[in-house]
């Protein structure tokens, strides 16, 4: 009403989202995997990969932005038809709620094992699901405004980890040499999968209150995010070795208890940080819940009765959290998601691209 | 009900209606030309008015005046009156101090602005202390405190929009704003809002408080309460609406944010890098009260090893006879305090400080002694409180209270889960809340749509000359408060 932003997300609030979803759950899963296959330059790969991603989300959403309505949801219904992005909810929405699911799981993982062995990880993934379904219930405004500090909470942190690290870095354990190259563009491949949330970018990314400026928004999300990941793991392999760094869960999380703090009042804080890595899935779980039951309230036309959906959102969502038998099969799952994600730049083209050829008509 | 045009008729309809009530005094006489008849409440007006300004120019001085309107011009020698047709609004007016005039065989009367209310002249803050500023606060006369706040705003923009509220108490409401700041829309909304209201009394500008919030089941302040003149003044510079209630000492400014309630008069009366100091100090003051219980229940009883080693030796060492699980000790020391909080507050100014120090000191080292809690979970009690007093704004403080035994319990449960988990929801809570569409967070979050110049008075306070435009409160067009010396400008 007196503030021009309020009925949508500021495109802050999209980085932000972005930024705090995506950090915390790639500072998990991403490096394991890009470690395996590029070495002691995964770093590397992660900033070509991540570098990669940005560049292709920029360049398709400048492309794109013209054929932006209100919401996703909108802009396929009017460019498509109902039958045809009846079928295009449903692919994105088993995406997302398998993303969301997969994360679920490996941050309830974490919780139970780094942070509460007494919380039992289906019981966290409860708290989890129920936390996100009352954030999702407040709408995407609440979502991108807990995000813009959860964001800022944690690159600070972040920040404060690093800067005391770095002085404890070897270096030479970083160095590459050509015939690592194959393996370097096989981690970037790996890298630019696991940073390309297409789903989520070009749900909310219409969501903005400057749509011509979500190109920007999202690249700068991606680089900060490929940043951190990347300075991250570099200092994760120097500190642990490349052949520690492997068989570490989550080498970024763990590399926290070898810190020396000046003045630090706890002793073990990597359980201090997963804290933050909680915020984390919070938000992606709750971005997660919020637009699987917005595709839902579109699918079935029921877009003002929001309660059914996002109920079957948080049992779907919760679901599938069960999939994954141990923390490696999770992995496994969210590697094999991240797969098809560039496809879903694809998919997710599709409805903003018919948008504009429409209006050319 | 129209008026008769027969005097005695009007006359025992008046009485009628009054029957009962001792303190309304009839008065009949003649003004030479015309039988007369006078109504007024005894004790709330100013008797010295009525018998200079009406009484002798009616009866000594006066004379030839026919009607109501004729006395209305040439005998009463008072500046505010008014010709009123209906018998609603003589009881309106007489019940609030003012003295109703009927003459024979005129269907009309004469409201003359009488009010002489008792009043206990202009205090001193009480619940919002400075050391250096301005020490008068609002008063429990509406009329009184409308002036406190025109006397700092010497502009004709300012205005005073009156309603009344309460379909019996009919309490007097005062909105005040700036019109060239002041957004349109949120001054039409909130003058909407207050004629929306449909209660038989509004006795304290809490009552009016509660009927305007959006969320009323959250129990943060979503608008603020405040008994500084210079704090509302402050306020509908920033392009904010006053709305000042009769028989309320504090009046209420909205909308309002998080950071607002960090702010304190004094801190713009300071030097800047002192008092950005005691802002970062309150908000870590905030957090600590909030969070410190329940942190050391999950640090203590689900992670002691996250705790040094000498540390947690202490702690384990000074429990070692106590009976109670971690959380029954905090809960017993959190109430222990709660209620000598609230002990405190009923008992008279000079004794309360020293029962607050006595009882705190005594019942925590007794406790201590007894066994009953160790002397870490004292030290976690009492600094929480303390902390608390650090916010300068008593609702927030509340709020805080309560969000804090929440936390608590999350932590008790979830251990350090728990602790993040309840948190996150505050905060969750806190984003969905909105105080006439402006974010309860901003400009922690939100800041992007101002150029994050309000950035410039949350967690620090820049210095004065910096702070050239005005918050989000302002209407477009009026942001700039601080004219540039070269260009001129401002507004």
């Amino acid at each position: 009403m007196n503030f021009s932003c309020n009925d949508r997300i500021s495109n802050n609030q999209l980085r932000a989202i972005l930024v705090a979803g995506l950090l915390g759950n790639l500072a998990v899963s991403a490096p394991l995997g890009v470690i395996e296959k590029s070495g002691s330059a995964a770093y590397i790969s992660i900033a070509i990969g991540g570098l990669a991603a940005a560049v292709l989300f920029y360049i398709l959403i400048k492309l794109t932005s013209a054929g932006f309505v209100k919401s996703y949801e909108d802009m396929s219904t009017e460019s498509l038809g109902r039958g045809i992005s009846f079928v295009l909810f449903a692919v994105v929405l088993i995406h997302i709620v398998l993303y969301g699911g997969f994360q679920l799981s490996i941050s309830a993982r974490m919780v139970q094992e780094t942070m509460e062995k007494g919380v039992g990880k289906n019981f966290a993934s409860l708290i989890i699901v129920l936390v996100s379904a009352y954030m999702a219930q407040r709408g995407s405004e609440c979502i991108g405004r807990i995000a813009e500090i959860a964001a800022v909470l944690m690159l600070i942190f972040i920040a404060f980890i690093f800067i005391v690290s770095a002085p404890s870095m070897d270096l030479t354990v970083l160095r590459t040499t050509p015939a690592e190259s194959r393996g370097i563009l096989k981690g970037a491949f790996d890298a630019f999968c696991s940073m390309s949330a297409a789903g989520f970018v070009f749900m909310l990314s219409p969501k903005t209150n400057n749509t011509k400026k979500s190109a920007m928004s999202v690249f700068s999300a991606i680089i900060i995010v490929t940043a951190v990941l990347s300075f991250g793991t570099a200092l994760s392999v120097s500190c642990f070795g490349l052949k520690e760094a492997e068989r570490k869960l989550w080498p970024v999380i763990q590399m926290m208890n070898y810190t020396e703090f000046p003045g630090s009042l706890v002793e073990r804080q990597e359980v201090l940080m997963s804290g933050f890595y909680v915020f984390s899935s919070f938000i992606l779980t709750g971005i997660s819940v919020y637009l699987s039951s917005s595709l839902l309230g579109h699918m079935f036309k029921s877009v003002k009765k929001k309660w059914p959906f996002l109920l079957a959102s948080c049992l779907a969502v919760y679901a599938l959290q069960y999939c994954g038998k141990d923390a490696y099969g999770d992995f496994n799952l969210i590697y094999w998601l991240y797969r098809f994600n560039p496809v879903m730049y694809i998919i997710m083209i599709i409805s903003p691209v018919a948008a504009i050829v429409r209006r050319k008509k | 009900m129209e008026l008769f045009k027969e005097l005695n008729k009007n006359k025992e309809y008046i009485k009628n209606t009054f029957f009962g009530s001792d303190d309304v005094v009839f008065k009949e006489f003649d003004n030479k030309a015309v039988k007369c008849f006078m109504v007024y409440t005894d004790n709330i007006v100013d008797g010295a008015t009525i018998e200079s300004a009406v009484l002798t120019n009616m009866m000594v001085l006066g004379g030839s005046q026919p009607d109501t309107e004729g006395i209305e011009r040439h005998l009463i020698s008072v500046g505010e009156t008014q010709l009123v047709e209906s018998f609603e609004e003589i009881f309106d007016a007489v019940l609030l101090g003012d003295t109703a005039v009927l003459a024979e065989g005129d269907n009309r009367a004469v409201i003359i602005s009488t009010k002489g209310w008792p009043s206990r002249g202009i205090p001193e803050a009480s619940t919002e202390v400075v050391v250096q500023g301005p020490k008068d606060a609002f008063t429990e006369q509406g009329s009184i405190n409308t002036v406190l706040i025109r006397r700092r705003i010497r502009d004709t923009a300012l205005k005073v929009k009156r309603l009344k509220c309460g379909r019996r108490s009919k309490t007097d409401i005062a909105v005040m704003y700036l019109k060239d700041v002041a957004k349109k829309e949120l001054v039409d909304n909130i003058l909407n809002q207050i004629e929306s209201i449909n209660v038989d009394c509004i006795l304290d500008s809490g009552y009016l408080e509660q009927f305007l919030e959006k969320r009323y089941s959250s129990p943060f302040p979503q608008l603020q309460l405040t008994e500084r003149p210079d704090k509302a003044a402050s306020a509908i510079y920033e392009g904010r609406v006053v709305v000042v209630v009769d028989n309320s000492p504090f009046v209420i400014i909205l909308p309002s944010t998080l950071n607002i309630f960090f702010q304190s008069s004094e801190d713009y009366y300071e030097r800047w890098e002192i008092m950005s100091f005691m802002r970062i100090l309150r908000f870590f003051a905030a957090a600590l009260s909030v969070a410190l219980p329940g942190l050391y229940i999950a640090l203590t009883v689900y992670r002691p090893d996250l705790i040094p080693t000498a540390l947690a030796l202490k702690i384990s060492s000074g429990r070692a006879y106590v009976p109670f699980p971690t959380i029954a000790e905090v809960l017993i020391m959190e109430t222990a305090f709660e209620l000598l909080r609230e002990a405190g507050v009923r008992l008279p100014s000079p004794v309360s400080s020293a029962f607050g120090i006595v009882g705190g000191i005594v019942i925590g080292s007794a406790a201590v002694e007894a066994g009953i809690v160790g002397p870490v979970v004292v030290i976690i009690a009492a600094l929480s409180g303390i902390c608390s007093f650090a916010v300068p704004n008593p609702e927030f403080v509340s709020a805080l209270r309560l969000v804090k035994y929440f936390i608590i319990f999350f932590s008790a449960f979830l251990g350090l889960f728990g602790f993040y988990t309840s948190v996150f929801l505050v905060l969750v809570h806190l984003a969905s809340l909105e105080s006439y569409g402006v974010p309860y967070l901003y400009p922690f979050c939100g800041g992007s749509v101002d150029g994050y110049t309000d950035f410039k008075d949350s967690i620090i306070r820049v210095p004065l000359r910096l702070m050239k435009k005005r918050p989000i409160f302002a209407r477009k067009g009026q942001k700039i408060r601080m004219a540039d010396k070269k260009r001129g400008g401002g507004s």
